[in-house]
C-alpha cells in the first residue's frame, strides 16, 4: 500500500489492477469495473448502491481502464470527504467496508445490470459517428496504430460486446480477484489510527511481475486516409508522426520540450502560426505519447481549407526540423512545462495516480531531479530529437457536402 | 483589509476594497502548496447585450462578451498570451451567460503575471484587421460546436423556449451575429463594463498577503477613477414557450428527446434565490437521480441509456430545466417523463431522500473546496450573486423539506417545450 498524507479535504482510496494488455480481454476489463461498482451481493441494485454513496456524504467512485505501453490498468477510486470536517467518526470505516465489498463480494453479477451495461455500451458504439471528434479519433487510432494494440478499442469492439456472456464475465472476475497484480494507494488527511484501520481492510497488494515494454512498429511510407461523414461543418485533421523517443530515453526531456514548442501551449508554433496568424482554425494542438514514442497533431479546420491547412502544418514541422527552435522558445517552454509539473503536485488525483505509476514502472527520480533535468535541455538536444520526427499518417474527416 | 475565518472548513478570506470600486478577495492555502490561482471576473456575460449608461441605451450583437474575451488578449506589442507563457504561467479565459473570467495559474512570477493581467484588461488594442481575423477564428469555434448534434438540439430547444431573451442564442453568438462586431463596439464595451468598479479579483493558493496588499494599494492610486456600473437591460419575456413541440431530423443513429421547462423567475434576495436554485436542483435529483425509483425503472424498461442528463439554468430573467435522453422508445419515454414531471413525481419526493441529499450536497460542497480552481470560481460566482461561498452551507442547512417538495409545482405542462430528433 502506498500512503500519501496531506491536508486535502477529501480522502482518496484507489485500487489499481494491472495485467498484460490483450485484445481478447479488453471487453472484460472495460465492463468489469462498471459491474463491480454498480452493485454487490448486499447492495443488489444500482439504486441501493447510489443510496449507500449518498449516505456517505456523496462519496463517489471513479473508474477507468488505461493503457500504459503493454499494460492494461483498471482503476477503482473511492473519494470521501474528510471525516473530521463532517464530524462523522464512522465514515472512513463505512467507506472501507464498501470498497472491500465492491472488490470481493460478488458471488454473482446481476443479469439485468450486466445486460444493461452491454446495451448502453452497444448504443455508444451505434452512436459513435454522431460524436464527430471521438469518431475521428477512433478511426485515426485504427490507422495510425494499425497492427498495434493501441489501435484496438479500450472497450473492445461492438462485436466483442455482443458476444460476451455473464458466465464468461464471472470467470474473468474470479480470475482477476485471485491472480491480478493489485496496488492500493491512499491519499488524504489520514491520522495513524485511520491508517491502521485502512490496513486492516485493504492489506491486499500483489506485486506486478509483468515486464514493462515500450515499442512501436518501424516507420512506413505515409498513409493518407480521407473519410466522409454527414452533417459536418468543419473538417477534422489528424497527423501522426513516428518519433521513436520513449520515456526512458536520454532525449525524453528534449522531446517533451519539442512538443511544448510545437503545439503544447498557447505560445506554441501551431497555435500562433496556424490559428492566430492564418486564422485557419480554433483548436489546434499536439500530443506526445512517450509510451509509444509517437507525436500527434489535431485540428478542426474550415472544409474548404483542408489541404491548405495540412500543407501549412507540414511546412511548419519541416521548418522546425530543419531550423530547430530558438533560445527564447526553449526558455518559455521550460518555464511552462516546469509550472505544469509543479502545479500538478497540488492536485490530489494527480498525486494518487503518479504514486501508482512510479511504483508500477519503478521510477525513482524525484520531482527536483526531474525539474533539474528539464533545465538541462538545450536547443541542440531539441534539434537532435527533431531529426527523429517522421510523418506516418494523415487522417481527414470531411463533410459530404462541402 | 478585512479578514474572515470559516472554522468549519478551515478557510480564511482576506478582502481588499479599493477606492476605485475594485474588490480583491484572497483565499490563502498554507505551505506546502505550489500553485497560485488568480481570476479577474466581471459580472457581464453572453446574455448582457443592452445596458443603460446615463441617458443612453447601448446595444451589442449576440456573442459580444465572448468576442471581447478573445480580443482583449491583443496588445500593441503582440498577443498577451506570449508574455504569460514567457512568465511560465498558464493563462485562460471563459465566458458564461452571466460572467466573463480571465485567469491564470502560476508557480513562479505571480506578481509579474498579475500585473500583466491587469495591464491586459486596462489596455485595448482593437483594430479592423485583428477584429476581422478573430471573426474567422470564432466562426471555426462555433462550427466546431455545431458539428455536435447535441449542441444543435440544445440551441434549438432554447430558441423554442424563449421568445426574446438573449439566452436563446449560444454564448459565442451566431455565425451571422459575430460578423457585426467592430473595434468601436469592443471599445465601447471596455469603457462601460470593464472599469475597475465592475471587477472582482479572486486569488487562491500560495500567496504573500503583504506583497499583494502593497501592489493593490499602488494600483488604486494609479487607477483612481470610479465609474458607475451600467444597468443591464433584458427584454420582457413571456412565461410560456415560443414553441411547445418540435421535430428535427439531424443525421443521428438514435432518437433523441429533449424536454425544456421554463421556470418563472422571481424577485428574491440573493440568499433566497440561491436557496431556490438548490431546492429545484435537489427536487430533480430526488425525482430522477441515480438513486431514484424512476431512474431505475427507466433503465429497466430500456427507455434511456448512459447519456441521460438533467440540467438547470438560472440566469437573469431566464430560468429553465432541460432533460436530455437518447432512446429507442421515444413515444413511451416522452409520455413517462411528462407525467412524472407534472403529475406522478410529487409523491416520490420523500423526507428520507431529502435528508440523504442534504448530506450528499454537504459532501459536494467539500469536494468543490478541494480544488483550487473550483473554489475560486464558485467564490466569484456567489460574490457576483450578492452572497458568499461559505454562506451556501448555512443556506443548505436552513433548507426545509417543504421548500424542496413545493418546488415541484414550478414545473407546469404549459411551460414545457418538447424537441424530438428522429434519426435519419
Amino acid at each position: 500500500m502506498i500512503t500519501i498524507i496531506n491536508d486535502f479535504k477529501t480522502i482518496q482510496i484507489a485500487l489499481y489492477l494491472s495485467d498484460l494488455d490483450k485484445k481478447d480481454t479488453s471487453v472484460y476489463r472495460f465492463l468489469l469495473p462498471k459491474l463491480m461498482t454498480s452493485h454487490t451481493d448486499r447492495l443488489d441494485s444500482r439504486m441501493k448502491m447510489s443510496l449507500e454513496l449518498e449516505n456517505l456524504y456523496g462519496a463517489y467512485f471513479k473508474i477507468r481502464v488505461e493503457r500504459f505501453a503493454n499494460l492494461s490498468v483498471m482503476s477503482i477510486i473511492l473519494t470521501i470527504v474528510d471525516p473530521g470536517i463532517v464530524k462523522d467518526k464512522e465514515l472512513l470505516e463505512s467507506a472501507l467496508s464498501l470498497l472491500k465489498e465492491v472488490l470481493f463480494d460478488h458471488a454473482h453479477f446481476s443479469k439485468d445490470i450486466f445486460d444493461e451495461e452491454k446495451r448502453m455500451l452497444i448504443e455508444q458504439w451505434e452512436t459513435l459517428e454522431n460524436k464527430k471528434r471521438l469518431f475521428a479519433q477512433t478511426r485515426f487510432y485504427e490507422h495510425f496504430f494499425e497492427g498495434d494494440l493501441y489501435g484496438y478499442p479500450l472497450s473492445g469492439t461492438k462485436n466483442d460486446l455482443e458476444k460476451i456472456n455473464l458466465d464468461q464475465m464471472m470467470t474473468y472476475y474470479q480470475d482477476v480477484i485471485k491472480h491480478s497484480p493489485i496496488k492500493v494507494v491512499v491519499n488524504g488527511p489520514i491520522d495513524p489510527h485511520s491508517l491502521t484501520t485502512i490496513k486492516q481492510y485493504l492489506d491486499i497488494d500483489r506485486p506486478c511481475q509483468i515486464p514493462f515494454e515500450t515499442k512501436f512498429r518501424d516507420p512506413r511510407p505515409v498513409k493518407v486516409i480521407e473519410e466522409m461523414t454527414s452533417d459536418l461543418q468543419q473538417a477534422i485533421i489528424k497527423l501522426g508522426y513516428h518519433f521513436g523517443i520513449f520515456r526512458h530515453d536520454s532525449l525524453y526531456n528534449a522531446a517533451v520540450i519539442l512538443e511544448t514548442v510545437l503545439g503544447g501551449y498557447p505560445e506554441s508554433r501551431l497555435f500562433k502560426q496556424i490559428r492566430e496568424d492564418k486564422g485557419l482554425c480554433y483548436d489546434i494542438g499536439s500530443n506526445y505519447d512517450y509510451y509509444k514514442g509517437v507525436l500527434m497533431i489535431a485540428a478542426g479546420v474550415d472544409q474548404t481549407q483542408v489541404q491548405f491547412a495540412i500543407d501549412e502544418i507540414q511546412k511548419l514541422v519541416a521548418h522546425m526540423i530543419d531550423q530547430g527552435i530558438s533560445e527564447d522558445e526553449l526558455k518559455h517552454a521550460k518555464a511552462f512545462y516546469t509550472h505544469q509539473i509543479k502545479s500538478s503536485l497540488d492536485s490530489q488525483s494527480v498525486l494518487t495516480k503518479r504514486a501508482f505509476i512510479r511504483d508500477l514502472l519503478h521510477y525513482n527520480e524525484s520531482v527536483e531531479e526531474r525539474l533539474s533535468e528539464i533545465q538541462k535541455v538545450t536547443t541542440e538536444d531539441v534539434k537532435h530529437a527533431l531529426k527523429s520526427l517522421i510523418l506516418d499518417t494523415v487522417y481527414v474527416l470531411k463533410g459530404d457536402t462541402v | 483589509m478585512i479578514k474572515r475565518v470559516d472554522e468549519r472548513f478551515h478557510e480564511t478570506v482576506y478582502i481588499l476594497k479599493l477606492r476605485n470600486g475594485m474588490q480583491v478577495h484572497i483565499l490563502p492555502k498554507e505551505d506546502p502548496y505550489y500553485t497560485t490561482y488568480v481570476e479577474l471576473s466581471v459580472p457581464y456575460g453572453a446574455i448582457d447585450l443592452s445596458y443603460r449608461v446615463g441617458n443612453q441605451i447601448l446595444k451589442t450583437p449576440y456573442g459580444s462578451a465572448h468576442f471581447f474575451e478573445h480580443k482583449i488578449f491583443a496588445m500593441p506589442d503582440g498577443d498577451a498570451f506570449g508574455k504569460f507563457s514567457m512568465l511560465g504561467v498558464d493563462a485562460n479565459a471563459m465566458t458564461s451567460y452571466h460572467q466573463t473570467s480571465y485567469l491564470f495559474t502560476a508557480t513562479e512570477n505571480v506578481m509579474e503575471a498579475l500585473d500583466h493581467l491587469l495591464k491586459m484588461i486596462d489596455t485595448t488594442y482593437f483594430t479592423t484587421e485583428n477584429v476581422e481575423n478573430e471573426k474567422s477564428i470564432i466562426a471555426e469555434e462555433l462550427k466546431m460546436y455545431l458539428d455536435d448534434p447535441n449542441v444543435v438540439l440544445q440551441n434549438r430547444l432554447m430558441e423554442n423556449l424563449y421568445h426574446q431573451h438573449p439566452i436563446r442564442y449560444d454564448i459565442g453568438g451566431t455565425l451571422e451575429s459575430i460578423m457585426e462586431m467592430t473595434p468601436e463596439i469592443l471599445e465601447m464595451m471596455h469603457q462601460t463594463v470593464y472599469q475597475p468598479s465592475n471587477r472582482l479579483i479572486t486569488i487562491a493558493g500560495k500567496v504573500d498577503i503583504k506583497v499583494l496588499k502593497a501592489y493593490f494599494k499602488a494600483y488604486d492610486q494609479t487607477h483612481p477613477i470610479k465609474v458607475h456600473k451600467p444597468k443591464i437591460m433584458y427584454p420582457k419575456e413571456f412565461k410560456k414557450p415560443l414553441k411547445r413541440m418540435d421535430v428535427m431530423n439531424l443525421s443521428t443513429n438514435i432518437d433523441k428527446l429533449l424536454i425544456g421547462i421554463k421556470l418563472t423567475p422571481r424577485r428574491l434576495t440573493p440568499r433566497d434565490q440561491i436557496k431556490r436554485e438548490m431546492a429545484i436542483a435537489m427536487m430533480l435529483n430526488i425525482l430522477l437521480g441515480s438513486s431514484s425509483q424512476a431512474y431505475e425503472k427507466l433503465l429497466e424498461e430500456q427507455l434511456i441509456n448512459s447519456s441521460f442528463s438533467i440540467q438547470t439554468t438560472f440566469e437573469n430573467k431566464a430560468e429553465s430545466i432541460m432533460i436530455y435522453a437518447e432512446t429507442k422508445k421515444i413515444k413511451r419515454l416522452k409520455s413517462v417523463l411528462v407525467r412524472l414531471l407534472t403529475e406522478d413525481g410529487y409523491e416520490l419526493i420523500t423526507k428520507d431522500a431529502f435528508d440523504r441529499y442534504k448530506k450528499a450536497y454537504l459532501g459536494q460542497f467539500v469536494f468543490a473546496l478541494n480544488n483550487l480552481e473550483n473554489k475560486a470560481y464558485l467564490y466569484g460566482k456567489y460574490h457576483h450573486m450578492g452572497s458568499s461561498l461559505f454562506e451556501v452551507v448555512d443556506l443548505l442547512s436552513d433548507m426545509t423539506f417543504e421548500e424542496v417538495k413545493n418546488s415541484f409545482h414550478e414545473m407546469k405542462k404549459p411551460y414545457m417545450s418538447i424537441l424530438i430528433n428522429q434519426k435519419a
